[in-house]
């Protein structure tokens, strides 16, 4: 029932979310999930979204993207950190998972 | 002397008004690590209603407004916006150990408009009985848009001639677009629009006139609370952006209350609105401005400029500058 697949994980700032799905979709990702994330990074605590921030656009969000070819998470990640980690934080990694109707990725 | 003397007192009175008591509160809570919150829908509703009420109140005085007289404000209000973008970069330019885009992402929200602060102005001059044209809000925009749009141009423009000696072109459209679809900005128009072409008085009256100080009172709370928590990062960048934050505020409004006043002179412009314009001149972008500048200057530490604007410049806009302008406004027009 089940079948071998890649997942990338990104976690970036909302900002650069747009650039990120057109990423994904241009190298040949069917689909993502998009949740929103918090926690410590680097340099600061990061904030979900549950208590009131006064400024708009600085939460961040996790996308999920499932690939039963490695190569295209690979392909997608390579363009991410050249054209959205230059100047946006974030971060990246890759998975290998089991997905039932691999057909949908 | 009677200057200090009338500031003081009416800075006393301030103190005690809901508008303080709650910013005040608000840091408190913040600084005893409490777990009180204040969700974000509840606080995006709050700018919606405050929001509509002042771009309605707004429209329907536009209606039956002179538009000539709007003419010589708008015009101030523009110059200030761009005045107060040119005096943040040349300040910063000169001060040591500082990151040039730092500096110019700093001086363009210094240049921006906040909606809260511009709020708490509005209750605070109705308690004073300080009247103003209703349209002086629906100047919010003339002053933000510029201001944002030249700080990314100048930080565009240095950064590519610090790479290779060739400006290169930022799309300017698509920041205006950006300031525009904001929360506050998009708001106050939807207000403007409605008060201009429909008859929205009857849900202003009973709904959102009732609300406003109320729902300011909880907008204030949350500002206190953001404060104290962006303080920290304040902290971890050159002190000269919090004693910018804490100058350029008052020195920012002076300068809208001087012109302010000269069309006062030329246009009979009233004392509230020149201090309206002051306050709109003192206040730094603390809801939509943080992220056009974090979209045009992505190279510039959001640290420095949020924490400027937010821990140090919007409680000096609302706590020192509305009383102080208030103050000027009663020994500069006197009854």
């Amino acid at each position: 029932m089940f079948h071998p697949a890649t997942k990338l994980v990104v976690i970036t700032e909302h900002f650069v979310s747009k650039k990120v799905c057109k990423i994904i979709e241009a190298e040949g990702g069917k689909g993502y999930t998009m949740v929103p994330a918090g926690g410590k990074g680097l340099h600061h605590w990061h904030p979900t979204l549950e208590k009131a921030t006064v400024i708009e656009g600085f939460d961040n969000l996790k996308f999920e993207v499932i690939l039963v070819d490695r190569k295209k998470g690979e392909a997608i990640a390579e363009r991410i950190l050249k054209e959205c980690f230059g100047e946006y934080p974030g971060v990246m990694y890759l998975e290998d998972i089991q997905v039932c109707r691999p057909e949908r990725f | 002397m009677e200057l200090i003397f009338d500031f003081l007192s009416q800075f006393a009175r301030q103190l005690q008004s809901p508008t303080l008591t709650f910013l005040i509160g608000g840091f408190l809570i913040g600084a005893t690590g409490s777990k009180l919150s204040i969700p974000s829908p509840i606080y995006q509703f709050v700018v919606f209603v405050l929001l509509m009420k002042i771009g309605m109140k707004g429209g329907v005085e536009i209606r039956s407004a002179n538009l000539a007289d709007m003419f010589l404000p708008a015009v101030i209000t523009v110059v200030i916006g761009i005045l107060i973008v040119l005096i943040g970069a040349f300040v910063f330019r000169r001060l040591p150990g500082i990151n040039a885009a730092d500096g110019y992402a700093t001086a363009g929200l210094f240049g921006a408009v906040s909606a809260s602060t511009l709020a708490a102005a509005i209750v605070m001059m109705e308690q004073e009985s300080l009247q103003f044209e209703a349209w002086v809000p629906a100047l919010y925009p003339f002053m933000d848009i510029p201001a944002l749009v030249l700080a990314i141009v100048l930080a565009n423009v240095h950064r590519e001639k610090s790479k290779n000696g060739a400006a290169h072109k930022v799309d300017t459209l698509a920041i205006v677009k950006e300031s525009l679809q904001g929360s506050a900005l998009s708001a106050l128009i939807l207000g403007l629009m409605i008060g201009l072409l429909g008859r929205p008085e009857p849900v202003l009256q009973s709904f959102y006139e009732p609300l406003f100080r109320g729902l300011l009172s909880i907008l204030m709370l949350v500002l206190g609370m953001e404060a104290w928590s962006r303080i920290r990062e304040l902290k971890e960048v050159a002190h000269w952006f919090a004693i910018y934050a804490l100058i350029g505020p008052i020195l920012h409004g002076l300068i809208a209350f001087g012109l302010g006043y000269l069309a006062h002179l030329a246009t009979g412009f009233s004392p509230g609105g020149v201090v309206l314009l002051a306050v709109i001149a003192s206040s730094n972008s603390d809801i939509s401005g943080p992220p056009t500048i974090r979209g045009g200057i992505p190279w510039a530490n959001p640290s420095a400029y949020i924490g400027a604007s937010t821990s140090v410049g919007t409680p000096v806009a609302i706590a020192v500058c509305i009383p102080l302008f208030i103050s000027l406004a009663n020994i500069v027009f006197p009854n």
